[in-house]
């Protein structure tokens, strides 16, 4: 029986790309050529038309900045969640419930009757409200794998995995069912929330709200001070750099995990909440297909290029939406150019594909050696 | 000189071989300077090292000397001077390098993978380097190599169980079947029992009648007037004498070792027995402790120990016979399967660290990357994992103040507080971790093997420190060695474990070592 094994050995000596900056953007460039060259030679794509589009996307920032701040918030909470090893890899669901909770606040608890006045006290407290409560059920659906993690020693990803269809499937069963709305058109999917519900639009910049804005500088913010200047940010890196140490010094280092899933839980379902009461203002049937936009898990990449170093949360989060709007835009300048079965969506992809590949490797090899054993 | 080469142990004449060294060196290093951020490390160093000889680089923590030896063996780029094989200019920039040109580093932590078998490791290695890549050919020569240093190993065994020595064999077999003419040994003999030390010197002469040179680096002098030919005496990053055979002086060595370190007056004061209040309560109690290990092997059967106020209890006996799951229990790290653990009359069994901790625990082990510190993170976030003032936040400004302030005190030689823990040498970092746990402990101190990574002076400083503070404060403290020569330099009472129990308790000032020795291997 042959067996192939992966060997990967951390490095004596260090190579000589060190700064992760130089990683990021050298990842970001190579990144762009190579997706070029790959779309050059399959669909003969001229380099004006490609470079022009990249251009344009960076130009046209109102369009980056809306998902920029959701990657923003999202990757902070997964960061956060990677610093003390919790590997939260369900985010996505953690914000789908986000959704849920915000939209049951605003729409269908008590609460919703006592403050539907349109005066601005009682809708600032529902939309808070709201909040919190998205926020406390993304908690809850973080502490799930987490709990099962410190008690169990399961491992806490593919539960992570599997409760993201899970909140999938619950948000459709409430669209369908109780939640399911009377003014849509036969569209089978909820009503919109009130209007006094709803975030508040900055003028003059269409795309985003001031909630938003100040929840992802927020959010940030404190993340970093809970990190460098409290007990618990102290506890979280031992707990993702060497667990033993912690114990021995007298923490239960199970307490550190669930804290982490918690906070990280809470921001997810925060951007959830967010985005419902700021952009979606109702929920459609089939969540699952793409109707998230995926933040949840194109957050991962934001977290992962930052990796566990919280002051590249926004550079990496510059970097995929650009990617992801870039992709967008390119797919109307292969209209025409692409072979008969291949999607333009796939070549969208291209660009955070090899940007992360890059990258990935590059920061791989900074820190260890690779190697391929086989056995026979 | 021409010289003729020794037998091998079969006792045939391997082979005839000239070698000149008196005209050229295997090795020269001339005026080789690195910098680290904010220390010197190496400050114009040169060295000659000829085959056929056995020479030892003697210095005390943080001197230079695994910093010589890593820039020797290409693991470190050096900022200025040259390195000189066999006449021809080497430029190592990697360790591949060195070992293509007969170097061969063979490092205090064996750099192996504990997943694979040993030939698996041994040809990943070979592979590595395109000597040879055919399994069953690379098991045969394990097996002849293991045979052939005097220790053999089951060569389908997982690196992960072996023992230190046998990890230690492994790289030396690596070292011979790449064809060494070099063997750089960096503190490999602290860790190794004493018939296996002498075993391997036994291997490394044989290495040096085959006309190999070796560079043996070490801090312990007795073992370099051992086994060395030559020894250079290395201090603050600079040669300080190279000695010849006949110039060897323990005194004179440990002079240009330390000079100006005021040695003596760590070795004048605070050793001797102190006096114990008989009728005192026990701080640390067991009773009847059984725990298993990682296996799920009884490591621990019926342990009963108990400790005084005022009283360092020193536990000695051979490696793996339960220190380390003791030491564990002691701290809270590892629960127990039957017994009690009382600390100050309460019962804290199976409790956890934080109660252990919370009363004012200190703990010292010989992994202090493993057990204490984080080597990613700063010596300040080190520091306040255990010494911190406040609740729930934490000033970064005074943390770093107050490790700078003990880090002073303990003359601890790092750039700064900022410094991540896994960047000073490993003397400076079991400093690190004795000063932190010192400064933290007000009712007892465990230690595990504190002394192992320690250079003489640095262990004469922690023992007096350690007894100033069992005087002064009333400290209790369990003494874990290997040591048997410490164990009774440093306890009051001693005990000996073997095989998970605890054979016997005697008073320091009236047993006779031969008991002591007797109890250990019996």
């Amino acid at each position: 029986m042959v067996k192939i094994s992966l060997v990967i050995t951390k490095r004596y000596k260090r190579t000589i790309i060190e700064s992760t900056p130089v990683i990021l953007m050298g990842s970001l460039l190579t990144g762009l050529v190579m997706s070029y060259l790959i779309i050059w030679a399959t669909v003969g794509l001229d380099p004006l038309s490609f470079f022009t589009t990249f251009y344009q996307t960076l130009v046209s920032y109102t369009g980056l900045l809306e998902s920029l701040l959701f990657l923003t918030i999202l990757g902070t909470a997964i960061s956060i969640a990677f610093y003390g090893s919790y590997w939260n890899v369900g985010a996505e669901g953690q914000y789908v419930l986000g959704m849920l909770g915000a939209i049951y606040v605003v729409m269908f608890s008590p609460l919703s009757g006592f403050l539907s006045g349109n005066d601005l006290v009682s809708a600032a407290v529902l939309k808070l409200a709201a909040i919190l409560l998205g926020g406390a059920l993304g908690a809850l659906w973080s502490l799930i794998p987490g709990l099962i993690k410190v008690f169990t020693k399961i491992s806490e990803i593919p539960i992570m995995l599997l409760m993201n269809y899970i909140a999938y499937s619950l948000s459709d069963y409430l669209t369908a069912g109780p939640w399911k709305g009377r003014y849509t058109y036969g569209y089978i999917r909820t009503d919109m929330i009130s209007e006094s519900a709803r975030l508040t639009v900055i003028p003059g910049l269409e795309t985003l709200r001031y909630e938003v804005v100040i929840a992802a500088i927020v959010v940030l913010v404190s993340i970093y001070l809970i990190l460098d200047h409290t007990l618990l940010g102290l506890k979280i890196k031992f707990l993702g750099t060497n667990p033993t140490a912690l114990k021995s010094s007298g923490f239960d280092e199970r307490k550190v995990t669930v804290s982490v899933a918690t906070i990280s839980g809470f921001i997810a379902g925060l951007a959830g909440a967010m985005r419902l009461l700021g952009y979606d203002y109702r929920l459609p049937y089939n969540i699952g297909d793409g109707k998230t936009g995926f933040y949840g898990y194109t957050a991962i990449l934001v977290a992962w290029l930052s990796f566990r170093d919280i002051r590249f949360i926004v550079p990496s989060a510059i970097i995929v939406s650009a990617l992801s709007s870039f992709g967008y835009r390119i797919q109307m300048s292969l209209k025409g150019l692409l072979p008969p079965g291949i999607s333009a969506y796939a070549f969208s992809q291209i660009f955070i594909g090899t940007t992360l590949i890059v990258y990935t490797l590059t920061r791989i090899t900074k820190e260890f050696s690779v190697k391929l054993v086989i056995r026979r | 000189m021409v010289r003729k080469l020794g037998k091998i142990p079969g006792g045939k004449v391997r082979r005839l071989e000239m070698v000149f060294s008196s005209t050229q060196p295997a090795l020269r290093v001339t005026g080789v300077t690195k910098r680290f951020p904010g220390v010197l490390a190496l400050d114009r160093v040169s060295l000659d090292l000829y085959s056929g000889e056995i020479h030892s680089l003697l210095g005390e923590n943080g001197s230079g000397k695994s910093t010589l030896a890593k820039v020797i063996a290409g693991i470190y780029v050096p900022d200025e001077g040259s390195i000189e094989v066999l006449g021809k200019p080497l430029k190592p920039v990697s360790p591949a390098d060195a070992i293509n040109h007969g170097i061969f580093y063979l490092p205090q932590s064996p750099n192996l993978i504990d997943k694979l078998t040993v030939t698996e490791n041994v040809l990943l290695t070979l592979r590595s380097y395109g000597v040879m890549s055919k399994v069953k050919e690379v098991k045969g020569l394990v097996i002849r190599e293991a045979q052939n240093i005097g220790s053999p190993i089951d060569p389908e065994a997982e690196v992960g169980k072996l023992s230190y020595t046998q990890k230690q064999v492994v790289e030396l077999m690596k070292a011979s079947l790449l064809g060494t003419r070099i063997l750089l040994v960096d503190e490999v003999t602290t860790y190794l029992p004493r018939s296996v030390r002498e075993k391997f010197y036994e291997y490394l002469n044989r290495l040096k009648s085959e006309g190999k040179a070796v560079l043996l680096i070490t801090h312990k002098i007795p073992e370099a007037i051992e086994v060395a030919d030559r020894i250079t005496v290395m201090r603050s990053g600079k040669v300080v004498k190279t000695l010849e055979r006949k110039e060897f002086d323990i005194d004179l060595i440990r002079k240009l070792m330390f000079e100006n370190n005021g040695l003596s007056a760590y070795t004048a004061e605070g050793l001797s027995v102190e006096h114990i209040t008989k009728d005192e309560k026990a701080v640390i109690r067991l009773e009847d402790v059984w725990a298993t290990d990682e296996s799920g092997n009884y490591a621990l059967r019926g342990v009963r120990i108990s400790v005084r106020p005022r009283e360092i209890l020193g536990i000695v006996g051979i490696s793996g016979s339960g220190q380390r799951e003791l030491s564990e229990v002691l701290i809270g790290l590892r629960s127990v399967e039957r017994g009690r653990y009382y600390l100050d009359g309460v019962d804290v069994t199976n409790k956890g660290s934080k109660v252990v901790r919370a009363a004012g625990v200190g703990f010292v082990s010989e992994v202090p990357l493993y057990y204490s510190l984080s080597g990613d993170l700063s010596l300040t976030e080190n520091m306040a994992l255990v010494i911190r003032d406040g609740g729930l936040f934490l000033s970064l400004k005074s943390l770093s103040a107050k490790t700078r302030e003990i880090m002073e005190k303990y003359g601890i030689v790092a750039a700064s507080p900022k410094t991540q823990a896994k960047v000073l040498s490993g003397g400076n970092v079991m400093r690190f971790v004795i000063a932190r746990e010192l400064e933290f402990a007000r009712k007892a101190l465990i230690a595990l093997n504190p002394t192992r990574s320690l250079d003489e002076r640095s262990v004469l400083s922690f023992i007096s420190t350690l007894k100033k503070r069992v005087r002064r404060d009333g400290l209790s403290v369990v003494y874990i060695s290997e040591s048997l020569d410490e164990v009774l330099q440093v306890s009051d009472v001693i005990a000996v474990i073997n095989n998970g129990k605890i054979m016997g308790v005697y008073d320091r000032r009236t047993v006779e070592r031969e008991v002591l020795e007797k109890l250990m291997v019996m």
